[in-house]
């Protein structure tokens, strides 16, 4: 009986063994490819930084409208900001990168999950990015125009226009990143739907008289002013 | 050269083939008032201009507007000295003037003058823009209209002081469609200029104005009537005005930046001819809407003005915002140091582009409106006077617009928002 048990301690400290020398070099590895992402991530940052502060990246990222990017970081630098997210991301990867060296069944279908996802990630972030351009310079456009029609709810139109767009871009990075892909798409259509119905209403029962009225007065208006003042 | 006309499309001897002064037209659309100009610059030739030998040119800048049939329609067979240019294509204003100064040097020709395209002249105007050049005088020919001193605000708040500060001349009217040029400059422009191109931003007759006082050639003004309505009055709306003017003389700053960074003060140019001296009615404008313009844009857009203009001028917008109509006065200073930062703006492009023209407007009505409270019961030479100061606040302030411009980075602007 001794020996019955002797034997299979043996053998199940060999199994043990022999696992634990399977899996070694795969920590070793992971640990290099972690350590080796890490000095990318930090070369990459100082780089990101002093290139960004060469353009003069927060000044020019304020005038495209880009300065919300400065509220990510706690500086409120939005070159900062971008320095930190390339960090953190090339961290991940090689996080990613080291668990499939592992040759663990989870965390490598895991990695390879996170790998699939990063190009549908980016596009939506690009779209994001690019999204808070437009709505800003649309917002300004409409502003500037609306204030020059003087028309007094320019602020309520701009902020409308800005908003319209952020939502529109919002739900376009959410259907590529996958979630809630019926939800927004309902959510959407309903919100505005909703909401053009909703003006619509407003202006065609309620308030009739009030913009028949707006209308001529903004035309007559207009008409007196072109022809007694030339400004050329 | 393609042409129609009896006199252009088949010269037959030296003498028909050689012009001493041209009077040019461009047309880019329909024109109907094509027959009236051609027999007003005929009269201006025979008469005012007798002993030259005179040739019209009408340039035929767009192609689907048929102004050749137009021009045989109205005139039928008497055509002597007109040359048309057909259409080759669309053409920018700046290519069918390129196209009219080429037949001039072809021709020989002294000089020319050119006429807007929108209204007959009287002949006497056409001379008083050509006998300068013709005579050897005077190389470019500015037009000096009669005009109330509140009619043409944009020109005389914005672009006649920021030219008579930068260049260094006292013109009325540096971007009119309207002027004369000698054989002299147009070889200048033609052969040692760079030609602005289609897609230049550039007005070309500021363009032409800058090129002649950069160059150092003689320039004069030709006493005209009453001013017409111009082709470049035709715009859609104010804004979209201001951004074409202001935007083009911006561009001028830019590309003159070596030139005007050198000269101090200014000086008038020499007027020639005369004009009628009749008094002018004054243009019925309604201050409040004005100021109400004004108001609403200090409200809703002085963040945009936050980004181009220094605190310091907002909050003395914000003090002229909360003043009532009868001690609302902007400041020449002001004004002139307001006009300046947008320049700056415009060249460092700390905001879109059209977005910083285009919300100059409210800022422009509310300098009109401090002309206009200010000169509503005063006599014109007080209005005139006042026009004076602004142009002179303009000069004061070069020091400031020069410093800016060389170091720019001195300056940050502060956000409210």
């Amino acid at each position: 009986m001794w020996e019955q048990t002797s034997r299979i301690f043996n053998q199940a400290a060999t199994r043990i063994t022999n696992g634990l020398a399977d899996f070694l070099p795969g920590v070793v590895v992971f640990c290099l490819i972690v350590l080796v992402f890490g000095i990318l991530a930090v070369a990459a940052r100082v780089l990101v930084l002093r290139l960004l502060r060469g353009f003069d990246f927060d000044q020019r990222a304020s005038q495209l409208g880009l300065a919300f990017l400065g509220e990510w970081s706690v500086a409120g630098r939005p070159s900062l900001a971008l320095a930190r997210l390339l960090f953190w991301t090339i961290v991940i990867l090689g996080l990613l990168a080291g668990l499939t060296a592992l040759d663990a069944r989870m965390p490598s279908q895991f990695a390879l999950t996170i790998f699939h996802y990063m190009p549908d990630l980016l596009a939506a972030l690009v779209i994001v990015i690019v999204g808070n351009i437009l709505a800003r310079f649309l917002a300004r456009s409409v502003l500037i125009s609306a204030v020059n029609m003087q028309i007094q709810a320019a602020r309520l139109l701009s902020i409308g226009v800005k908003w319209l767009v952020l939502v529109l871009a919002g739900a376009m990075a959410l259907e590529h990143l996958h979630i809630g892909r019926q939800i927004v798409l309902l959510a959407f259509g309903i919100l505005f739907g909703g909401i053009v119905l909703a003006l619509a209403l407003a202006v065609g029962l309620g308030s009739k008289e009030m913009v028949t009225r707006s209308l001529e007065r903004q035309i007559r208006e207009a008409g007196e002013d072109s022809d007694k003042l030339n400004h050329v | 050269m393609a042409s129609t006309g009896s006199n252009s499309s088949a010269p037959s001897t030296d003498d028909e083939a050689t012009s001493d002064v041209i009077v040019g037209v461009p047309v880019s659309s329909q024109t109907a008032a094509i027959g009236e100009i051609v027999r007003s610059a005929r009269v201006a030739l025979t008469r005012e201009l007798a002993g030259l030998r005179g040739r019209i040119v009408i340039v035929d800048a767009e192609a689907p507007d048929g102004t050749p049939g137009q021009v045989e329609r109205t005139l039928g067979d008497d055509r002597d000295g007109l040359i048309v240019l057909p259409a080759q294509g669309s053409l920018s204003r700046g290519r069918a003037l390129r196209r009219l100064f080429e037949v001039v040097l072809e021709r020989g020709a002294r000089g020319v003058a050119v006429i807007d395209r929108t209204a007959a002249v009287p002949p006497e105007w056409i001379a008083n823009l050509a006998r300068p050049l013709v005579d050897g005088a005077f190389d470019f020919v500015a037009p000096r209209y009669r005009r109330h001193p509140f009619d043409g605000a944009l020109t005389k708040s914005i672009v006649q002081p920021l030219f008579r500060a930068c260049f260094g001349l006292r013109i009325e009217q540096p971007m009119a469609t309207e002027f004369g040029c000698s054989r002299r400059m147009l070889e200048h422009v033609l052969q040692t200029q760079r030609w602005p191109g289609d897609n230049d931003q550039t007005q070309i007759d500021l363009w032409l104005t800058t090129t002649a006082v950069s160059g150092g050639f003689k320039v004069c003004e030709a006493l005209m009537g009453p001013r017409r309505r111009g082709s470049r009055d035709e715009a859609q709306d104010l804004s979209g005005t201001i951004a074409h003017i202001v935007g083009g003389l911006f561009n001028e700053l830019e590309r003159g930046a070596a030139v005007w960074h050198r000269v101090r003060g200014s000086a008038a140019v020499p007027e020639f001819g005369t004009a009628p001296d009749d008094p002018i009615e004054a243009p019925a404008v309604n201050s409040s809407n004005l100021l109400d313009s004004f108001r609403l844009g200090y409200r809703e857009l002085s963040g945009v003005w936050a980004e181009i203009l220094p605190p310091a001028t907002i909050l003395e917008l914000r003090r002229l915002a909360a003043a009532p109509p009868q001690s609302f006065r902007m400041d020449d200073r002001l004004w002139a140091r307001t006009i300046y930062d947008f320049a700056l703006g415009h060249r460092l492009r700390v905001i879109a582009r059209d977005h910083l023209l285009r919300s100059l407007t409210p800022l422009y009505l509310g300098w009109l409106t401090s002309l206009i409270l200010a000169g509503r019961a005063a006599p014109e030479s007080a209005i005139e006077t006042r026009l004076e100061c602004t142009g002179q606040a303009f000069e004061d302030e070069k020091p400031y617009l020069i410093s800016r411009w060389r170091w720019p980075e001195r300056f940050r602007p502060v956000r409210f928002e």
